[in-house]
């Protein structure tokens, strides 16, 4: 071996590895969107739970605006969760720029605030009240950047004696500043 | 040989003590304090005021404060502190931050202290008033004995979950307010009701024809005066103030702070800001509508910049030199620019909630006490009332989180339109439920546990809000991600856990106005203002430990109505609204509400409601529909009625409302719960049971311990003097013949005046003999009249004409001299 092969390589090793461990020690972690306490729960089964769905980042959503995805399309769209909060029962699809979201459970919605461009709407059921066939709710929104919007969702309360009527069910909100890199998607449910 | 062997080893052991180095020092670098990242409020090691160090020692590096903003409690730098303004007891408390282990140290303040910034070895506290030594003295009598550390009590440890509230039915049955421990104890029968006429729900005063006599309190069939006896103040004593101050304290080791220094400013002293180099102070002067800076090294004021009314919370910007101010009424913000140079004043429109504002209306916005960066400074959160707001269920509007974007000035919200896509199911029998309820196009109802929002911090490990709501007596954590965090509430810290059911009361944490947290976040700490507790809570499990600082120095009566007044738990008293939120502070909110007859609960009375769109969440759909179509063709009329100052106004026994149609404080009180929307069924006899010891606790405090702004005490100057002249000269302005000077400036009659012209939204009035209103403190109250068609005073005198008294003959100079004398009162 030539004797100044070796020292060059240790040397090259133990710089490397400094740096490294520099780099590490010194890097502050990536600012992003935490979640609220509410969100996180620990995983206590001993079988591994499913992997979480992913949540939405500016880079999935183009920024060229398409037509709405027909419903046969949408078999190809990526399932997404809110990055926080939840809304149980309800499903989130991205497929494009277009958002889906499929609540069971939910008997009606309303775009609160924010631009209506390209949302729509629709309950589905018949018009009688069966615990065992619920409504479904689909709402179709494109993500744009810049575009902030809060929705509410409808359940059904109850009244006692006078029977049960629609009541508030959860509300969401999409928060999408000019500047900001990733939208925000946010549920709640409203506490009984 | 050797020198090559030697060489070798060199050569082979260098690269690891190279490695070894590199990783000494990365090891080191990370241990070390990190430096202030922009926008999260720590500071740079401030210069102190008045050196105490010795010349001899090396200066030792500051540790950055925990916060730069204001608050009630703040926490000491290296955390081991916590420091507490007691506004009440007029004193600072110097606590561990554990709350126990160590006694309490207890500070006479100068005045009543608001807020604190806590410096490494420099505390600055605002100070609302130096009173006067008469004033002093008043005060003193009002407010009992002093506090001490033995009277510091630690209570036992609680788990301050969201817990339904536990408050006793209203009984239906006369019980005596002495006779409560007899009740609670399930010792007294209650007696039969005593047949007793409903007080009459805002009967019309004849124009002209004088008010009624007000009856003494036992002949209505309630309020006697149970517990201890009341002291009323006099408010024109406990007023006098030689100004306001900013105090710098220095931490000692044995006796908690002492006075380094004061800086004097207008009376009312209350929010306070520090610049991140510690340099300048920015303190607000509340009922003075003025902002101070202060150059902190000088202890001395480099600009008085008059501001609209009620300014309070102070933020400022990771650059120094802007700051933004909320304001307790009203709907814009004050931005000061160059703080570090000549700092001026502009107005930064913020309209409340778009999400929530009726299509074609403009809300109003109220208790904006506090506002607060987000950690990058690109978001300004304002937590408030939107009075008129939209929401499933709401009257009055809703608790909010406005959003500024602080580079563009803009909300960041979207607005509500009714005409947007919406989706509901068409059950048959489910399209009838009542307005109040969800329907589509609705936005979400209000957030009860968010009421009264009265401090905020931002909690960056989360990013979410944590906000002391003062009338749910909680600390509600809000998402601060979304477009409105008020409508995404994450969790609920319920304070106060328990109320007395008798008197509906909160036994501890009552009224939750400051919060601070600790260092790694994971504690937040609560000032409790109406029971005089701090708590101290772990938020990841909820378990809350106590220290109660002292006792209430009011009679027990008042003090219980003390903790009434800020409470919105109570449906007694309202439908979701604690005195204070339309009353801060006794004050008022600046808001016209309107007032109509609407139907709740299958009732028909009258009630406020925030904007004529809220109208709809009242039940009106429970009516039959016979009766639905004779109001479809004529419509309730709403009417304009100003709220109203309470605090040093309600000495008088009556009568009371705008036509001087309440005899006494007590039927003005009982018919203001149904304006309010206090929930007792229509019909029931409302002297009775408990919900009439409520009344008398409240009287009691408005009259013993609700106190007035402190206003300068000083000669009245030439030209007030000759307005005083006008005032009362029957051949000028003739004021004085009905707002008597020695009767608080009021007659209290009702007289017919000349209609003002109908403001757009109301309806004409049908009873136009308005009550003398007291002129006492009206500098602070605009806008003026009943409708609040007068902006300012001097626009008041400019219009009136001889509408009362006569003005049409004053020259300019003496409308502005009479105008300089109203405002001395």
């Amino acid at each position: 071996m030539e004797p100044n092969r070796r020292p060059r390589v240790s040397r090259i090793l133990a710089l490397l590895g400094g740096a490294a461990l520099l780099a590490a020690a010194l890097l502050s972690p990536a600012v992003r969107a935490s979640d609220p306490p509410a969100a996180v729960s620990a995983a206590s089964s001993a079988n591994a739970p499913p992997a979480p769905l992913p949540t939405l980042r500016g880079a999935d959503i183009p920024t060229e605006t398409s037509k709405e995805p027909k419903n046969s399309e949408w078999k190809d769209g990526k399932k997404v969760q809110p990055h926080r909060g939840e809304m149980k029962g309800c499903e989130f699809v991205l497929l494009r720029e277009w958002l889906r979201v499929t609540c069971k459970r939910a008997t009606g919605a309303t775009l609160v605030a924010g631009d209506p461009e390209g949302v729509k709407m629709f309950t589905s059921g018949r018009t009688t009240w069966d615990e065992n066939d619920l409504f479904t709710v689909l709402l179709v929104t494109p993500l744009r950047r810049g575009r902030s919007q809060v929705y509410t969702f409808l359940d059904v309360e109850s009244l006692g004696y006078e029977g049960s009527a629609l009541g508030e069910g959860g509300a969401m909100s999409i928060l999408w500043r000019e500047g900001q890199e990733d939208p925000v998607i946010a549920a709640s449910v409203r506490p009984d | 040989m050797a020198r090559s062997m030697k060489h070798r080893s060199l050569r082979t052991s260098l690269p690891w003590v190279g490695t070894l180095g590199i990783l000494a020092a990365a090891l080191a670098g990370a241990c070390s304090n990190k430096s202030p990242q922009p926008g999260d409020g720590a500071a740079a090691a401030p210069s102190s005021a008045a050196g105490s160090t010795s010349p001899s020692a090396a200066p030792q590096p500051k540790r950055p404060p925990r916060t730069l903003q204001g608050s009630a409690l703040a926490l000491s730098p290296d955390g081991a502190r916590v420091f507490v303004a007691d506004e009440e007891h007029e004193s600072l408390f110097v606590l561990p931050a554990a709350l126990a282990e160590e006694p309490a140290r207890v500070i006479a303040a100068p005045g009543p202290p608001a807020q604190i910034v806590a410096l490494d070895g420099l505390v600055l506290v605002t100070v609302r008033s130096l009173p006067t030594d008469d004033a002093r003295a008043a005060r003193e009598e009002i407010r009992g004995k002093a506090p001490a550390p033995e009277g510091t009590k630690t209570y036992a440890a609680s788990t301050a979950k969201a817990a339904p509230l536990a408050m006793a039915q209203w009984s239906g049955k006369f019980v005596h307010p002495k006779d409560r421990e007899k009740f609670l104890s399930g010792e007294l029968a209650p007696p039969e009701p005593q047949p007793s006429a409903k007080p009459s729900a805002a009967p019309s005063a004849k124009p002209g024809a004088p008010p009624p006599k007000p009856k003494p309190a036992a002949a209505e069939g309630g309020a006697p005066k149970g517990g201890t006896p009341s002291k009323p103040f006099d408010p024109n004593v406990v007023r006098k103030s030689q100004g306001g101050l900013l105090v710098g304290y220095r931490t000692d080791s044995e006796k908690g702070l002492v006075e380094a220094f004061r800086v004097p400013v207008a009376p009312d002293a209350w929010g306070l800001g520090v610049t991140p180099d510690g340099k300048r102070a920015v303190v607000s002067s509340a009922w003075a509508a003025e902002v101070s800076v202060i150059d902190i090294d000088a202890a001395k004021v480099i600009a008085s910049l008059p501001v609209a009314r009620e300014p309070r919370g102070v933020a400022i910007a990771a650059d120094g030199k802007t700051a933004f101010v909320s304001h307790l009424v009203g709907t814009a913000l004050t931005k000061i620019s160059a703080l570090d140079a000549q700092p001026a004043v502009a107005s930064v429109a913020l309209p409340p909630s778009p999400p929530r504002t009726p299509f074609g209306s403009e809300l109003g916005a109220s208790l904006a006490y506090s506002l607060v960066f987000s950690p990058d400074g690109k978001s300004l959160y304002v937590p408030r009332h939107a009075i008129g707001a939209e929401g499933i269920g709401s009257w009055w509007g809703a608790p909010v989180v406005d959003i500024l974007d602080t580079k563009t000035e803009k909300h960041i919200a979207p607005k509500h339109s009714p005409a947007y896509p919406a989706t509901q199911a068409g059950i048959e029998g489910w399209d009838q439920a009542p307005a109040w309820m969800a329907s589509k196009g609705q936005a979400p109802g209000p957030r009860p546990e968010l009421v009264q929002p009265r401090a905020a911090v931002y909690r960056k490990k989360t990013d979410t809000l944590l906000i002391a709501s003062e009338g749910w007596d909680a600390l509600t954590e809000v998402d601060a991600l979304t477009v409105d965090p008020a409508m995404f509430v994450r969790k609920t810290y319920d304070l106060a856990e328990a109320y007395d059911a008798f008197g509906h009361f909160p036994y501890r944490g009552g009224a939750p106005s400051a919060v601070a947290l600790s260092e790694d976040e994971d504690t937040a700490y609560v000032y409790c203002r109406s029971t005089f507790d701090v708590a101290r809570v772990d938020l990841s499990t909820g378990k809350t430990s106590w220290l109660h600082l002292a006792d209430d120095g009011l009679p027990e009566d008042a003090a219980r109505g003390r903790r009434l007044f800020t409470n919105a738990r109570s449906q007694d008293l309202s439908g979701g609204l604690g005195c204070a939120a339309c009353h801060p502070d006794g004050r008022d909110d600046g808001w016209v509400w309107r007032e109509s007859e609407t139907t709740v609960f299958g009732s028909k009375d009258h009630h406020f409601i925030g904007v004529r769109a809220n109208r709809k969440s009242d039940r009106d759909d429970q009516i039959p529909k016979d009766v639905v179509a004779v109001l479809k063709e004529k419509p309730n009329p709403i009417y304009p009625r100003q709220t109203p100052m309470l605090a040093g106004r309600v000495r008088a026994s009556g009568p009371y409302g705008w036509h001087a149609e309440n005899a006494n404080l007590i039927e003005r009180l009982i018919a203001g719960f149904g304006l309010h929307r206090g929930g007792w069924e229509g019909g029931a006899d409302t002297t009775a049971g408990q919900f009439i010891a409520k009344v008398d606790y409240l009287i009691d405090y408005l009259q013993s311990g609700l106190l007035p702004p402190p206003t300068l005490a000083r000669e009245l100057t030439e030209t007030e003097k000759r307005g005083q002249a006008i005032f009362a000269d029957k051949n000028k302005a003739n004021c004085a013949s009905c707002h008597v000077p020695e009767g608080e400036f009021t007659d209290r009659a009702a007289y017919p005046l000349r209609a003002l012209p109908t403001r757009p939204g109301f309806e004409e009035e049908a009873n136009l003999a308005f009550k003398t209103p007291s002129l006492r403190f009206i500098a602070g109250t605009a806008p003026y009249f009943h409708d609040g068609s007068a902006s300012t005073l001097e626009e008041l005198i400019k219009s009136n004409g001889n509408r009362m008294g006569n003005t049409s003959g004053l020259s300019a100079d003496d409308q502005a001299a009479l105008v300089a004398y109203l405002k001395t009162l």
